[in-house]
């Protein structure tokens, strides 16, 4: 039982852990577009 | 300016934040991943190693990568340039030293991609079938220089080719696709793993904590090397991809993005090696093949299982060598476009830079095809003297001023760092001294006691020491040159001579 509780620990922790940032940077980029077109600073084109 | 900048005007950025995310990742998973990751865990607390190694992530690895890519992106510049627009002219050199300690990673590290190439051909010939010598194999291929010549040639002639077309058409257009291909191919080999009866065993050799060696200082020390070989921290790698990050991009959310990606792949990784050896083997041949090494560990002792498992010869060894040739053949795309970067940063066009430094890189890669005690030796002192790089990026924000970078980190970054930023690069000196002087401890007292003092041991003090010192001394020689050759970047502006003030 240990050793399923910390696979699911370290290992879907670190799978969790990649979506869940991968999400948030999504969700900044986006609000950062809609930033940009309202005509504020922050547009992380070129 | 690289000279296509100053033609065209323009400067070339990933298409996105997930792409450049993507290819930072490429540069991190390595084979170290794949065989260093499961060896050290395993031997050292499993569970506890994690913690340790998450700790150092946090302390070492984020801090160090976001200088990085502070240094890239404001200088536009490789690491030569990017040192000397942070420091002033006079220390260009250390861009140098930083730079070429990769180089000389990069030198062995396309041997050992062409390792992972052979073994894919092995794999999809159907070698690895049940009863294989896998040993022999190895000894035949390794013990055959034009065999492994040549796979080395191929290596690093097909990363020449990616980094010959550039950012676009060339490094961007293949990783977007290749690292989530190469997350892919590790899920399935963990699933194929996990099944196996008796895995079970190999994860709890890999997750389950053993909390009583956390107070180990050597289970730390592993943990923050572990760290330091595997992250890129340090490298100037994530330094030379942020070159071409767009402007106003995140630091901290994709410096951490990028170290939990490596951690995902490594542990990954490790449930396929750990699982799959300790559920078609006993617990010693598991324990022998953690200590016989890297290569001894991937190339012999799981080699030999794929013949055991339903599917192995003819589906999972083709996929595990294929997932280790991409987690290669990724980070070596990251150390010749340093390579490439610096020298267009001095004028060369990509065009004519690319070949001149495949065929350096062939050429100084022969040694280490040839004798793996060369090889051996390169890994020791270029491995351990990527501290160096990462206390140099510490170093950098320092003199550039450790409160002015941090504020502009925490304009441009998705969620703040503030102090623990600061704090982190303000001592990273300490944990320096620390950590490398483990290492030093350790050539005196158990790689090479009997001949630490000897320039010509694979793995002694004054061999690692010696070809630092030479290293140093020829950037230092060379620091006004570069400091002159490399163009402009936005941070300067020509002032003639002198040292150069960063613009606001």
């Amino acid at each position: 039982m240990d050793v399923v509780i910390w696979t699911i620990v370290f290992l879907g922790g670190s799978a969790l852990a990649v979506v869940l940032l991968l999400l948030w940077a999504v969700k900044k980029d986006r609000e950062k577009l809609v930033r940009a077109e309202n005509g504020d600073t922050g547009d992380p084109g070129d | 300016m690289s000279t296509q900048e100053q033609r065209t005007g323009k400067h070339e950025v990933f298409s996105s934040r997930l792409t450049f995310i993507a290819v930072a990742v490429g540069m991190a998973v390595g084979t170290g991943n794949i065989w260093r990751f499961p060896r050290e865990v395993g031997a050292w607390g499993g569970g506890a190693f994690l913690v340790a190694l998450l700790i150092a992530f946090l302390v070492w690895a984020i801090p160090i990568l976001m200088a990085e890519q502070y240094l890239g992106s404001r200088s536009r510049l490789g690491t030569v340039g990017a040192f000397r627009d942070f420091m002033g002219r006079k220390f260009a050199w250390m861009g140098g030293f930083m730079g070429f300690v990769t180089i000389g990673i990069m030198f062995y590290y396309s041997v050992v991609c062409g390792w992972a190439i052979r073994y894919f051909v092995y794999a999809v010939t159907g070698t690895f079938e049940s009863g294989a010598d896998t040993e022999g194999l190895w000894n035949g291929f390794t013990g055959t220089p034009w065999q492994t010549i040549l796979f080395h040639a191929i290596a690093i002639v097909l990363v020449g080719i990616i980094i010959f077309r550039g950012l676009k058409r060339g490094f961007e257009a293949i990783l977007k696709f290749a690292i989530p291909i190469l997350f892919v191919l590790l899920v399935a080999l963990a699933i194929r793993a996990m099944t196996l009866p008796g895995a079970s065993d190999g994860l709890r050799f890999l997750f389950v904590p053993e909390w009583d060696l956390l107070g180990d200082p050597e289970l730390w020390l592993r943990a923050f090397s572990q760290m330091a070989f595997s992250t890129g921290a340090g490298w100037g790698l994530y330094l030379t991809y942020s070159v071409y990050m767009r402007k106003r991009e995140d630091f901290a959310l994709n410096s951490t993005t990028l170290v939990a990606g490596d951690f995902l792949a490594a542990t990954l990784a490790g449930t396929v090696v750990m699982g799959t050896i300790f559920a078609l083997r006993t617990q010693e041949f598991a324990l022998e093949a953690v200590e016989s090494g890297n290569e001894g560990l991937a190339f012999i002792y799981f080699a030999e299982l794929f013949g055991e498992m339903p599917g192995g010869t003819w589906v999972f060894a083709p996929i595990f060598f294929l997932a280790l040739a991409m987690a290669a053949l990724s980070s070596l795309i990251a150390m010749m476009e340093l390579a490439t970067r610096n020298v267009e940063d001095m004028g060369l066009p990509r065009r004519r830079a690319v070949p001149w430094i495949v065929l350096v890189a062939f050429i100084a890669g022969i040694p280490s095809a040839i004798s793996l005690e060369f090889l051996g030796n390169q890994d020791f002192v270029w491995g351990v003297g990527l501290l160096i790089g990462g206390l140099f990026a510490a170093v950098a924000m320092m003199k550039f001023g450790v409160s002015r970078a941090r504020e502009e980190l925490d304009a441009d970054s998705d969620f703040r760092v503030t102090w623990w930023w600061s704090g982190l690069i303000r001592i990273f000196p300490l944990l320096f001294v620390i950590l490398m002087g483990w290492w030093i401890q350790q050539s005196i007292t158990v790689f090479a006691p009997d001949d630490w003092w000897n320039p010509l041991a694979e793995l002694s003090v004054a061999t690692m020491i010696g070809q630092w010192l030479l290293l140093a001394i020829v950037m230092l020689l060379l620091n006004n040159w570069l400091g002159r050759k490399v163009a402009h970047g936005p941070m300067t502006t020509p002032t003639g001579s002198g040292s150069v003030q960063p613009e606001k």
